[in-house]
C-alpha cells in the first residue's frame, strides 16, 4: 500500500503533495490530544487540517506571486 | 446536564487505569496505552497516524532514515557525527529502538587493524552463498555461484587474513572448486577485501573484474574479494549476503550517507521529516495517556466557537462576519 501511495504521489512530480497525509496525521493527533469526544476530535481535526492547508496555500500564492514579479 | 458534565473532573469520566503503565505502553507502541485504557477511538487514531507516518517515512528513505550515530565527542575531532534527529524519532518508541542496539553493535564490531588482537584469532567464520566472477590464472573470467567456506583470522602484523575454499559452478554449469587465500594489512589491500559484517550500506563495486560505471552500494550484500591460492593472479570477486539484522537501523557511514542523499535526494529529506514528526506526535499521545486531554472532555462549549443561539450572533451569521472582515482586509470597506 505504501509503495502504491509513493507511486501515486511521485507521479505528480512535486513533493508538496506529501504534505497532505502529514497534515491529516498532525490534525488528527493534535485534536485527539486536546479532547476526548470523538465528534469534537473529528470536527477540530477537520478545521485544523483546513487551516494548515489554507495557510500553506496562502504562503504558496505569495511566493508564487513574488517569483512571478521578480 | 452539560453543566453537570463540565464540573466533573476528567478522572471521573475517563478510566486512566494505571497511568504510568499506560504512558509506557503509549511510548513503546503508539496507541497501545489508549487501547489499554479502553479509549479505543483514540488508540486507533494514534496508532494509524503515528505508526503510519513513521513506516511511510522509513520506506521513503529505504529504511536508512532512522539511525543513531553519536561520535566525535572529542573537542579536537575533525568531524562530529551526531544524528540529532534521532532524539525526535525515538519518541515513536519500539519501532526506533533497534537503532540504539545497532549503534552499540556497530561500534563494537571488530576493527580490522586492531593492534591488540592476538595473531590467529578467528574474527569471523564463513559459510556463505557467493555470486560473482572468477578470474583464473590465464586471465579468463567466468560468472560463478556457489558457497564460500573459510575463516577470517587476525594477522600477526595487525591485519587480517582469509583462508578457505570456494565450491560452486559457472554459469555454463561447469563445477568449480578453488582454494582461496588473502591478506589485508592496509585499507586498500589488493589481496583481500571483505565488506563489514555490520553495516547499513556498503560499497560493493567490482573493482577488479568486469566493467562498472559508477559505484554500487548495497545493504544486504557484502563485497568479497580474495586471491586464488598458489601464487597465480586469479581471484574471486563478488558478494555474499548480509542479514537484515546486520544492516537495519545501523549507523550510516559518511560515504553511505552521501550516496543515499545523492540517490534519493529530496525523498531522503522527506523520510527524515516524516519520522521526526511521527516521534514528536507520539509525545502528545503519551501526555494524553497520562494526563488526559489538554482542553477537556469535549462537550464543553468552545470559546472560539460560540453557539448559534447566543444573542450577539443571532442577527448576523459567522459567514456574514467573515465576508465583512475579508472586505476590510481587501480594502473595500471600513473596519467591521
Amino acid at each position: 500500500m505504501l509503495a502504491v501511495m509513493n507511486l501515486m504521489l511521485a507521479q505528480h512530480g512535486n513533493t508538496i503533495w506529501y504534505v497532505l497525509p502529514l497534515a491529516v496525521a498532525i490534525s488528527l493527533v493534535y485534536s485527539a490530544s486536546r479532547y476526548e469526544l470523538t465528534e469534537r476530535i473529528v470536527r477540530r481535526a477537520t478545521r485544523l487540517f483546513c487551516m494548515i492547508v489554507g495557510f500553506m496555500g496562502a504562503v504558496l500564492v505569495v511566493l508564487w506571486g513574488l517569483s512571478a514579479t521578480i | 446536564m452539560t453543566q453537570d458534565k463540565q464540573i466533573r473532573p476528567l478522572e471521573e469520566r475517563i478510566d486512566f487505569r494505571q497511568r504510568w503503565l499506560a504512558g509506557l505502553l503509549a511510548w513503546l507502541i503508539p496507541g497501545a496505552g489508549h487501547l489499554y485504557q479502553r479509549r479505543y477511538f483514540k488508540g486507533v487514531v494514534y496508532m494509524a497516524c503515528i505508526v503510519g507516518i513513521f513506516v511511510w517515512g522509513s520506506s521513503l528513505g529505504e529504511a536508512k532514515a532512522v539511525h543513531l550515530r553519536w561520535d566525535g565527542a572529542d573537542r579536537d575531532a575533525k568531524t562530529r557525527h551526531r544524528s540529532m534527529g534521532y532524539l525526535a524519532q525515538v519518541g515513536v518508541g519500539l519501532p526506533a529502538l533497534p537503532a540504539v542496539i545497532q549503534k552499540k553493535r556497530w561500534e563494537s564490531q571488530e576493527d580490522a587493524f586492531d593492534l591488540q588482537r592476538p595473531a590467529g584469532e578467528v574474527i569471523e567464520e564463513f559459510q556463505a552463498p557467493f555470486k560473482g566472477i572468477l578470474r583464473d590464472a590465464e586471465g579468463g573470467d567466468a560468472t560463478i555461484t556457489g558457497t564460500v567456506i573459510g575463516a577470517l583470522r587476525a594477522d600477526q602484523f595487525a591485519g587480517e587474513e582469509f583462508s578457505g575454499t570456494f565450491k560452486g559452478q559457472t554459469s555454463t554449469g561447469k563445477p568449480i572448486e578453488v582454494e582461496l587465500a588473502g591478506m589485508r594489512r592496509y585499507e586498500s589491500s589488493e589481496d583481500l577485501h571483505i565488506g563489514k559484517r555490520i553495516c547499513a550500506l556498503d560499497d560493493v563495486t567490482m573493482t577488479h573484474g568486469g566493467v562498472t560505471e559508477g559505484r554500487t552500494f548495497s545493504d544486504d550484500r557484502r563485497r568479497f574479494f580474495a586471491r586464488i591460492s598458489g601464487g597465480s593472479d586469479g581471484f574471486v570477486e563478488g558478494t555474499v549476503p548480509r542479514p537484515v539484522t546486520n544492516h537495519f537501523q545501523v549507523p550510516l557511514e559518511d560515504a553511505a550517507l552521501q550516496h543515499i542523499h545523492g540517490r534519493l535526494g529530496k525523498f531522503y529529506e522527506l523520510a527524515l521529516v516524516y519520522t521526526w514528526i511521527a516521534g514528536l506526535l507520539n509525545v502528545l499521545a503519551v501526555w494524553d495517556c497520562i494526563q488526559g486531554p489538554a482542553y477537556g472532555y469535549g462537550d464543553e462549549p468552545e470559546l472560539d466557537e460560540p453557539e448559534l443561539d447566543e444573542p450577539e450572533l443571532s442577527g448576523e451569521s459567522m459567514k456574514q462576519k467573515a465576508v465583512k472582515w475579508l472586505g476590510y482586509f481587501a480594502g473595500l470597506r471600513s473596519r467591521p
